[in-house]
């Protein structure tokens, strides 16, 4: 499996287009009257995945808006990061642990198994690359995560350095269920003008004894 | 909701007591529902969460009470929160200790109870975190 990049861009008047592989602007009208395609763009992302249930995406928004040229640039470096290949489908045993990587960072979940139940520690890194254009902290919004479809408690957040090992418990779960999980960073960052950027990361395994 | 706000911030208020020292000297600062901001994934609801702040005037943290789940494990879920950033500040140390043995005590819902219970053996030492 090969990574997969999503472009997204936010033209200057506010127009969402999205495209696969590609990058795509969005015409702008001012009036009746027709004018040339955005030359500049204020938003950009790139989805990155390491297999069926697990990805990322991370997203810059630039507080001044930048050529789009220079905006496909950001996006390539951005993009032309290492993924590791993995199987479609993340299933889990007891004792057992996944670690998946893609251009965003790198994440570990555990099945922890005890009497009766059993809990899924998690850890979660930036990539280098994501960590070279952070600017101060990092905002985690706190791991949320479904067990077979029902919200669970959702983790603590933290605001720490970008190469902070984000982590915690998703607790409890047992065999055979379900479990998905996301969470979402955000922060500044010095690409171009700078601007604020966000991480999600997402993935769901299934437990086996 | 009211009633489930003092809940939150008497359960926040214990946490932090029976931590004791060496636990940062932290207070509740704010206790709010919590209005999520971001998409989930497709076809799963987003949690319904209150928020609690804690810190010292330099220091906050924040930690979520579920509304989703039973609150036994509500409130053990938030114990456990607060705990693991009360054990983060201060390096390790094992907060609140489990007595006699040097791991801390797991917050987790024992028969119906929010309990702070030793985590190799609950006849060893529990108690409700809630008093």
């Amino acid at each position: 499996m090969s990574s997969k990049a999503l472009i997204g861009m936010r033209a200057k008047l506010g127009v969402v287009v999205l495209g696969i592989g590609s990058l795509l602007v969005a015409p702008a009208f001012a009036g009746a009257t027709a004018v040339p395609v955005a030359e500049t763009v204020r938003e950009i992302s790139v989805e990155s995945s390491a297999g069926v249930n697990a990805n990322s995406v991370l997203t810059l928004t630039f507080d001044k808006p930048v050529a789009k040229a220079e905006a496909e640039r950001y996006r390539q470096e951005l993009a032309a990061q290492s993924v590791v290949q993995t199987e479609d489908v993340d299933y889990i045993s007891c004792e057992g642990d996944l670690t998946r990587s893609d251009a965003n960072g790198t994440w570990t979940v555990q099945y922890v198994c005890f009497s009766g139940y059993g809990t899924i520690p998690w850890g979660f890194r930036l990539s280098q690359a994501v960590r070279n254009i952070v600017v101060g902290l990092v905002t985690e919004d706190g791991l949320r995560w479904w067990r077979n479809g029902a919200s669970q408690p959702k983790n603590a957040g933290h605001v720490v350095p970008a190469d902070y090992h984000f982590h915690g418990t998703m607790n409890p779960v047992y065999h055979y269920n379900t479990v998905s999980y996301q969470d979402y960073m955000t922060f500044r960052h010095n690409v171009g003008p700078g601007g604020t950027g966000s991480v999600t990361f997402a993935g769901s395994v299934e437990t086996l004894p | 909701m009211t009633n489930t706000i003092e809940y939150v911030r008497e359960v926040a208020r214990a946490v932090l007591h029976r931590l004791g020292d060496p636990a940062p000297r932290w207070e509740v600062l704010s206790v709010t529902p919590h209005h999520e901001l971001h998409v989930t994934p497709a076809g799963l609801a987003a949690p319904n969460s209150v928020l609690v702040t804690i810190g010292d005037g330099g220091t906050t943290v924040q930690v979520y009470y579920s509304l989703d789940v039973p609150a036994d494990l509500a409130t053990a879920t938030t114990a456990g929160q607060i705990q693991d950033h009360a054990i983060e500040h201060t390096a390790g140390a094992a907060l609140p200790p489990c007595p006699g043995h040097r791991h801390p005590l797991a917050a987790r819902p024992l028969d119906g109870v929010a309990s702070w219970t030793c985590p190799q053996d609950p006849a060893h030492h529990t108690e409700p975190i809630v008093p």
